[in-house]
C-alpha cells in the first residue's frame, strides 16, 4: 500500500469520470466535473467514496448530461457521492463548514478548466475572509469529535479518520494553514498523513469495506503488511503518527485561539512579554524564555518553564523546549531540591499537565529528565478496561492525583508515584514487581530522602493491592487486613495508597471507579486505617540549639544570610515576643521573596527563625531595615498581602490535639503564594497566641505549614481557643475580614 | 423451570462461578448491586470525611434452571458462598412461567 496505489486508483476513477462526461456530451464551457474531499486530494482508499460535483455557471444548459452522467460511474462500482450545483450555489453551500473544508481540495476532472480554477479561487478567498467567523465553529466541531472518539495515539480501538490525531485532523490542519493565520511544519505533517493513509488502505483491505477503526485482531496482520517486526511495533508506528498530528493540531488551535482572542487593534508588532518566573515569560499564550534566561547556566530552566506553562494551562512553546534540550545545562544527580519542587508543581498542575508533557515528549526534553519513560511510551494496555495507552494513563493518573493533595501528608510522593506506578509495564515480569526498583532508582535520582524513596518503591510495588484485595478477599477475615497492614506498614502510606488507587482507577476508566467498586475499596481502606490505629502522624521536630550572639543578649537582633545552591538561608535570632514570626514573614513577603521552608523555635528567652528562601541574592541590611520598619509599625504589610481572590483549593486548617501534649498543633494547607506564613502568623499574633515552633514546607503547589502554639502564658490552648485560632487562620487565608 | 437468584459477597464470585460450572450451569446474569440485610451498613469516618457505608456492595446472580437441577445449583452456591460470617448473602428460588430464546424462538426447557 502506498501513495502510488492511491494515485493509481485515483487515475482510474478520473478516467471513468472524464469518459462519462465526454459520453454524455457535457459542455466544454461554463460547466465542469470536479472531485472534492479525499478524492479531490487524490487519495482514494480501496473503499472510499467518490465525491464529485457537476458545477456550472448560471444560465448554462446542461441538458440530459446532469441526469445521465452518473450511470457509468455507478456501473464502475463506485460509492458515488454526487451533486449538481451552480457556482453561486456552491458559494452558498460553503457557509456549511463541512462543505467549505471539502471544497478547499477541489480538483478538475472534466469540462471547463477555467470554471474549476474560478471555483477554487473563490472558495479559498471565501475561506480566508470568513476564517474569523468559521474557525470557532470548526473548533467546536473538532472538539466534539475528539470527545466522542478519543485519541488515535491512545484509544484502545483507534479510528484512523475521525479520532484526534487522525486523518480528519490532518485535513483540518491543512485548512487552518490555508487561512494564513497559522503555520505548521508541512513536511512533517505530510509524512504522518501519508503514513496514516497507507495504514488506512491496509485496514480497508483487511476489513473488506470502508473501515477506519483498527480492531485488536488487525494489528498482527497490519504489522506484516507494514513490514515492522510485530503487532506492538505496528501499534507504536500508528500511535506515534497520531501523537504527532495531535500535537501539531493542539499547537495550531492554541495559536488560532490566541489570534482570535486578541482584539484587532491590539495586535502589536513587538512581542508582548509577561514575566512569570526567572528567565521565563508568557508571550501570546505561550511560555517562552526571556532575555535574562541563561540556559547553559541554569539547569532548572526547563522544569521552571514547564511548571509555569502547566500551571497557567498554556503552551510551552516547542521551540523553547527544543532550545533548552540543545543548549540547556543538564540536571545534576541527585536533583537539587528546587528541581524536585518544580517537577512536583508540574505534576500537580491538573489538566494543564497534559499538553506540556506532550511537548516535553515531542521535543525530546523528557528523555533528558526521565529516560525511563521510553519503556512505556505509546505502549498499549493489555486490559480492555483502560481507555489509554500506558504513558497517557500515567499522566492522567497524575491529573487525578492532583485532586488528592489535601488528603495525604506527602503530596510530592503521591504525584511522583502516580507518574511512575506503571513504569514496570512492557516486560515479562509482573509490572508492579518490575516497576518498584525502577521507581526507587528514579526517586533517588530526583533527590528524595531515603524514607521517601522507600515509600515510593512500596507504593509502586503494591499499587494494585488495595483494589485487588477489596474485590477478591473477604474484608471480614482478619487475615485480609493482616496482609494489607503488613505490606503497607503505616497509616501515612495507607492514605497515599488509597489516593493512588482512586486516581489510578479514575484514570483507567469511569467503570473502574464505579460507586460499587469505590465502596468496596474505600470500605477496606477504612478498616485497614483503623487496624493501623491511624491517628494523623506528625513528624518529630527536633532543633539543634544555636549559639545566641552577644548583640542579641544585649537586646538587639541578628540576621544572617547564607547563600545556598539555589536560594539562600536566612537565620534570625531576637528576643522572643508575640508577632515576631509574623513580622519576619511579612518582611520576605513585601520583598516578594518566596519562602520554601522555615523552622522557628524558642531557645531560652530568644526566638530563632531559620528561613529557606528562593532568592539567592539577598542583602541582609535591606532585610533588617524592612524588618524594623514592619515591627515598629512604620510599614503596614496587611493591605498589600491580603489574598486577592480564592485559591485553586480552599485552605485546610486542622487542629491536631493528639500530636503534642505541651502545645497545640495547627496544620495549615493552602495554595503556595506569597504571604501565607505572614497571614497565619499575623492572625495568631492578633489573638495573643505564641508560636513556639513552626515548620513550613512547600510540597508541590501547596504550602504545608505546622505551627506548635502556646498561650503567651505558656501551656497548650484549650479547645475553645484552638478552635478560635483555626477559625482566625482560615478566615485570614480566605481573605475574609475577621 | 425456576429462577435461582443469589446475592453474595463480591470476593466469592469466582468460587461460585467455578462451582456452578461444575454442576453444568452454562450461563447466568451477574450484576453489581448494593444493599443491606442483617449485616447492616453503618457510617464511618475516614480521611476526615464521613463516609457512608449504609449500603454494602454485593453481587447478584440470576440463573434459569430446569426444575430437576434446582437443588444442585442451590447447593453449589450455598457451599461455595459460605464464609460463616455475617453478610454471606441469600439465595431464593422463584417459579417461572415461560422462557424464550430470542434467536431461535425456542420455548421453556429447550430455551434454557
Amino acid at each position: 500500500m502506498s501513495a502510488a496505489d492511491r494515485s493509481r486508483r485515483t487515475t482510474a476513477a478520473d478516467e471513468v469520470c472524464a469518459q462519462a462526461y465526454a459520453d454524455v456530451g457535457g459542455p466544454e464551457l461554463g460547466a465542469a466535473l470536479v472531485a472534492v474531499g479525499g478524492y479531490g486530494r487524490g487519495e482514494l482508499a480501496p473503499y472510499s467514496d467518490w465525491d464529485v460535483v457537476l458545477v456550472h455557471d448560471e444560465g448554462v444548459d446542461l441538458g440530459e448530461a446532469a441526469a445521465r452522467l452518473w450511470y457509468p460511474m455507478w456501473d464502475a462500482g463506485a460509492n458515488l457521492d454526487h451533486a449538481v450545483r451552480s457556482l453561486p450555489e456552491m458559494a452558498a453551500a460553503a457557509s456549511d463548514i463541512r462543505v467549505a473544508l471539502g471544497l478547499l481540495d477541489v480538483r478538475h476532472l472534466a469540462g471547463d478548466p477555467n470554471l474549476t480554477l474560478r471555483l477554487r479561487t473563490t472558495m479559498l478567498t471565501h475561506w480566508r475572509q470568513q476564517a474569523a467567523h468559521q474557525l470557532p465553529a470548526l473548533r467546536t466541531m473538532t472538539m466534539a469529535r475528539h470527545e466522542l472518539l478519543g485519541e488515535l495515539a491512545h484509544a484502545s480501538v483507534p479510528d484512523l479518520k475521525e479520532a484526534a490525531g487522525g486523518l480528519r485532523d490532518a485535513t483540518v490542519l491543512k485548512a487552518l494553514v490555508a487561512t494564513w493565520l497559522v503555520d505548521v511544519p508541512h513536511v512533517e505533517l505530510e509524512r504522518c498523513r501519508q503514513s496514516l493513509l497507507d495504514v488506512r488502505d491496509i485496514v480497508q483491505e483487511l476489513a473488506g469495506r470502508a473501515a477506519d477503526r483498527i480492531t485488536p485482531e488487525m494489528w498482527p496482520e497490519l504489522a506484516e503488511r507494514l513490514e515492522v517486526p510485530d503487532a506492538l511495533a505496528a501499534q507504536r508506528l500508528v500511535r506515534e503518527r497520531g501523537r504527532r498530528i495531535t500535537h501539531l493540531s493542539r499547537l495550531a488551535w492554541r495559536r488560532v485561539d490566541g489570534y482570535l482572542d486578541r482584539p484587532r487593534a491590539a495586535r502589536p508588532r513587538r512581542p508582548d512579554l509577561t514575566p512569570l518566573a526567572p528567565g521565563v515569560a508568557l508571550a501570546y499564550g505561550e511560555v517562552v524564555l526571556d532575555r535574562t534566561a541563561k540556559p547553559a547556566q541554569d539547569p532548572l530552566l526547563l522544569l521552571r518553564a514547564a511548571a509555569e506553562a502547566a500551571e497557567h494551562d498554556v503552551v510551552l512553546a516547542p521551540p523553547t523546549a527544543a532550545r533548552l534540550v540543545r543548549q540547556g545545562a543538564s540536571l545534576p544527580e541527585p536533583w537539587p531540591e528546587e528541581a524536585r519542587r518544580l517537577f512536583v508543581r508540574l505534576l500537580a498542575s491538573g489538566r494543564g499537565l497534559l499538553h506540556v508533557w506532550e511537548t516535553l515528549e515531542e521535543t525530546g526534553a523528557l528523555a533528558g529528565i526521565l529516560p525511563e519513560w521510553e519503556r512505556i511510551r505509546l505502549l498499549p494496555h493489555a486490559s480492555t478496561i483502560h481507555r489509554f495507552t500506558v504513558d497517557r494513563h500515567a499522566v492522567e493518573t497524575c491529573i487525578e492525583a492532583s485532586h488528592h493533595i489535601r488528603d495525604v501528608a506527602r503530596p510530592d510522593v503521591l504525584l511522583v508515584t502516580a507518574l511512575l506506578h506503571d513504569i514496570g509495564k512492557g516486560s515479562l515480569t509482573e509490572h508492579s514487581v518490575a516497576g518498584a526498583p525502577i521507581a526507587r532508582a528514579i526517586a533517588r535520582r530526583m533527590g528524595f530522602d531515603a524514607p521517601a524513596v522507600e515509600t515510593i518503591g512500596t507504593l509502586v510495588r503494591w499499587h494494585l493491592l488495595l483494589a485487588e484485595t477489596a474485590t477478591t478477599r473477604d474484608p471480614d477475615d482478619p487475615a485480609t487486613l493482616d496482609v494489607l497492614v503488613e505490606r503497607v506498614g503505616d497509616a501515612e502510606t495507607l492514605a497515599l495508597l488509597t489516593a493512588l488507587t482512586e486516581a489510578d482507577a479514575r484514570a483507567a476508566s469511569p467503570k473502574a471507579w464505579s460507586v460499587w467498586r469505590s465502596r468496596l475499596i474505600l470500605g477496606l481502606a477504612a478498616r485497614a486505617g483503623r487496624a493501623l490505629d491511624a491517628g494523623p502522624t506528625m513528624p518529630a521536630h527536633a532543633h539543634e540549639p544555636v549559639e545566641i550572639p552577644e548583640q542579641v543578649r544585649r537586646g538587639g537582633m541578628s540576621l544572617q544570610v547564607e547563600p545556598l545552591a539555589d536560594g539562600a538561608r536566612v537565620t534570625v535570632i531576637a528576643p522572643d515576643r508575640v508577632g515576631l514570626l509574623a513580622d519576619m514573614a511579612a518582611t520576605f513577603a513585601v520583598q516578594r521573596v518566596g519562602v520554601r521552608a522555615a523552622r522557628a523555635w524558642s531557645q531560652e528567652e530568644y526566638a530563632v527563625n531559620v528561613w529557606e528562601v528562593a532568592e539567592a541574592y539577598l542583602d541582609a541590611t535591606v532585610l533588617r531595615e524592612r524588618f524594623e520598619a514592619i515591627s515598629e509599625g512604620r510599614l503596614d504589610p496587611s493591605g498589600r498581602l491580603r489574598p486577592t481572590g480564592p485559591g485553586r483549593l480552599a485552605p485546610a486548617v486542622a487542629v491536631r490535639p493528639e500530636a503534642s501534649t505541651q502545645a497545640t498543633v495547627l496544620e495549615v494547607r493552602t495554595d503556595d503564594r506569597p504571604g501565607v506564613v505572614y497571614l497565619v502568623a499575623a492572625a495568631l499574633a492578633a489573638l495573643g497566641i505564641t508560636v513556639r515552633s513552626a515548620h513550613v514546607d512547600t510540597l508541590g503547589p501547596q504550602a504545608v505549614d505546622v505551627f506548635y502554639l502556646q498561650e503567651a502564658s505558656a501551656g497548650a490552648l484549650g479547645d475553645e481557643r484552638a478552635a478560635q485560632a483555626a477559625h482566625a487562620v482560615r478566615a485570614a487565608l480566605s481573605g475574609e475580614s475577621n | 423451570m425456576k429462577l435461582v437468584t443469589a446475592v453474595i459477597k463480591p470476593h466469592k464470585w469466582e468460587d461460585i462461578r467455578v462451582a456452578l460450572e461444575a454442576v453444568g450451569v452454562t450461563g447466568m446474569t451477574v450484576s453489581e448491586v448494593s444493599g443491606y440485610g442483617r449485616q447492616k451498613g453503618h457510617t464511618e469516618v475516614y480521611r476526615g470525611a464521613e463516609y457512608d457505608i449504609a449500603l454494602v456492595p454485593k453481587i447478584r446472580i440470576e440463573i434459569v434452571v430446569p426444575d430437576g437441577d434446582v437443588d444442585a445449583v442451590v447447593a453449589a452456591i450455598e457451599k461455595s458462598a459460605r464464609t460463616e460470617r455475617i453478610g454471606d448473602g441469600k439465595i431464593w428460588v422463584s417459579p417461572l412461567e415461560t422462557v424464550v430464546r430470542v434467536r431461535t424462538g425456542d420455548r421453556d426447557d429447550a430455551a434454557i
